[in-house]
């Protein structure tokens, strides 16, 4: 067991765990923090996808080590109140039907639109693949996307 | 005697021409469809740590985009690629430490893949043939 200093949604937490124990445990399990979502557990589905300074990444398959004093944003940290354009967008456009993966989806979705502010559909195709939604709602969160975008603009 | 030589050379021409046509098109690699198809296999299997842009993510997934560790070594990119590595390496004066599993692909999706990263965000490399990526595997 370590200490380690985790900055999430710029709330700071001093947690115990085991070096090797994944992000996502201690984000859930010892910060509190469950709407992120455990998949598959190794890497290949994105429902714990998280921001790790900015960046999308698999929560499930990195060691708290490595998150130690970065900034790791949560979908509990993208807004206090849904006022997101990437959550106004989801609930507008009705996206998730299960709703299980879609925490994973918002954030990989509001880390495509900092980075390209009016994507393409095949630019999202490529920023979103790898995020696996089970009802198959990918079309809905094409849109959605876009109309985040439209949203950011004004 | 003129137009004989003529044909002559133009036959000579044509032999060396369409000799050296056939040869390139046995032994050419199509290095532009081998990096085209490779991006596929890059967005499906690496695109999610190594990033869209091949930057990667600072402090976990080292990046390939213009990377010295990838471009010293096709044959142990080509392990990596389909063994996976663990451990500490260095990329770019950086050290990084995040295993990485093996993928399950065949020599020309290897290769492809390989291509594609090696020749993309300003690497420029040798083609990697599927036969490399068969002998690599064995050994």
């Amino acid at each position: 067991m370590a200490s380690y200093h985790l900055n999430i949604n710029n709330k700071n937490y001093e947690i115990e765990a085991d070096p090797s124990m994944p992000l996502l445990w201690a984000i859930r399990d010892l910060a509190g923090l469950t709407g992120t979502k455990f998949g598959c557990g190794i890497a290949q589905c994105g429902a714990c996808t998280v921001h790790f300074n900015g960046t999308p990444v698999r929560s499930c398959s990195i060691p708290i080590s490595k998150a130690a004093n970065q900034t790791i944003t949560t979908i509990e940290g993208l807004s206090s109140d849904n006022s997101h354009p990437v959550q106004k967008a989801w609930i507008e456009e009705q996206v998730p039907q299960c709703g299980y993966c879609q925490s994973g989806q918002i954030m990989a979705a509001a880390a495509l639109l900092k980075k390209n502010a009016n994507p393409s559909d095949s630019e999202i195709d490529i920023a979103m693949q790898g995020l696996v939604c089970r009802c198959g709602t990918y079309p809905r969160i094409r849109k959605a996307i876009k109309v985040a975008a439209g949203m950011m603009k004004t | 005697m003129k137009q004989k030589l003529g044909i002559l050379i133009t036959g000579i021409l044509f032999i060396v021409l369409f000799g050296e046509f056939t040869v390139e098109r046995t032994d050419e690699f199509d290095l532009e469809a081998s990096i085209k198809r490779g991006k596929e296999v890059y967005i499906t299997y690496c695109l999610s740590c190594h990033s869209e842009d091949g930057q990667g993510v600072e402090g976990l997934y080292p990046p390939v985009a213009k990377s010295d560790y990838l471009m010293a070594d096709t044959k142990r990119s080509i392990k990596q690629t389909l063994f996976g590595v663990t451990g500490e390496m260095t990329v770019n004066g950086k050290v990084y430490n995040m295993p990485m599993d093996g993928i399950d692909l065949s020599d020309e999706q290897t290769s492809d893949v390989l291509n594609y990263i090696r020749n993309s965000w300003g690497n420029k490399g040798k083609a990697v043939l599927p036969e490399d990526v068969k002998a690599a595997r064995n050994k």
